[in-house]
């Protein structure tokens, strides 16, 4: 059963990690090129193709790792959940876009997705720390709002009304971070549309990702038998 | 189902599945080791086996430039 849960998690996110990579390859990479042609132009150089080319060969293994890494995730806060009730694979995508909302769309608010030739090297850890806080901030939030609402289940009746004090006790949380963290400290210098246009990929791709993988667990651990439930008859 | 007595008694069936806890700790250890590879490693991983020549070359780092970007990390 232990194996059969990992197996999961690994399968989901191997195969969605891989599509991804390529989503990649066809979405975003157009504007990391012009991105880095427009950094070698700056500095008076050309782009070094060859080491361009290694970049990019990357895209496929980091993209199964990422795949993995957010399957595993998933995989976490799924089975936590279904092992109390069971989700149907409508909710199990749903989790993965409310994933999303927590650690992709949140911290881009704050801190968004960056074409190369925007930071600066020098900021790197500060920019890595400050996104990982933001991140942090809102992922916690998140469970424990969910925790707060599982048992508010039997405090309140009107279903309706916990539902709203809890996205908005959300937005306040995030609403204090966004004004208490600092800015990202570069100065971002970038032509208006590739700024745009990387964002938009970035964001589509990434939330492409997490419905995958939403589907794919969802998928794996209701239809394959992989995972058994014991009926249990008091 | 019918109790044999003419009368009618819902069967309340519970669908029980209990988490093996090692799961949990397989799953957060996956998911810490390739988070940090894919989206903050800056040398570190490799310098185990290559010691400071790692951080200079930044392999991963550059391996997974573009992704990283893609995913929203910070990244120069």
């Amino acid at each position: 059963m232990i194996l059969n849960i990992v197996a999961i998690a690994l399968l989901a996110g191997i195969t969605s990690g891989a599509l991804y990579g390529l989503m990649n390859i066809v979405f975003v990479t157009p504007y990391i090129d012009r991105a880095v042609e427009i950094e070698a132009s700056r500095i008076g150089s050309s782009v070094d193709l060859a080491y361009r080319g290694w970049q990019k060969q990357g895209a496929i293994l980091a993209g199964l790792l990422a795949g993995v890494a957010y399957s595993s995730l998933f995989s976490l806060v799924y089975s936590y959940i279904t092992s109390r009730k069971a989700l149907t694979l409508g909710s199990g995508v749903a989790l993965a876009l409310l994933i999303w909302v927590v650690l992709y769309l949140m911290p881009a608010i704050k801190y968004p997705a960056n074409p190369p030739a925007v930071g600066d090297p020098d900021t790197i850890y500060y920019r890595q720390y400050m996104y990982i806080t933001y991140m942090l901030i809102s992922g916690v939030a998140a469970i424990a709002l969910a925790l707060l609402r599982i048992r508010m289940g039997a405090w309140m009746r009107r279903g309706m009304s916990k539902n709203v004090s809890i996205v908005a006790m959300y937005a306040s949380i995030m609403v204090i971070a966004y004004i208490l963290l600092p800015p990202n400290p570069d100065t971002i210098d970038m032509a208006e549309d590739i700024l745009t246009g990387f964002r938009v990929a970035s964001a589509f791709t990434s939330l492409s990702l997490w419905l995958m993988i939403g589907l794919t667990t969802s998928l794996l651990w209701s239809r394959t038998g992989l995972i058994k439930r014991r009926m249990h008859i008091p | 189902m019918h109790d044999g007595n003419g009368g009618e008694h819902r069967q309340i069936t519970k669908v029980e599945f209990r988490y093996p806890l090692l799961a949990i700790l397989l799953l957060a250890a996956i998911f810490a080791f390739t988070s940090f590879a894919v989206g903050y490693d800056q040398g570190q991983l490799l310098s185990m086996v290559f010691g400071d020549q790692a951080y200079k070359e930044n392999f991963l780092h550059e391996l997974f430039h573009d992704t990283r970007h893609a995913l929203g990390f910070p990244c120069h």
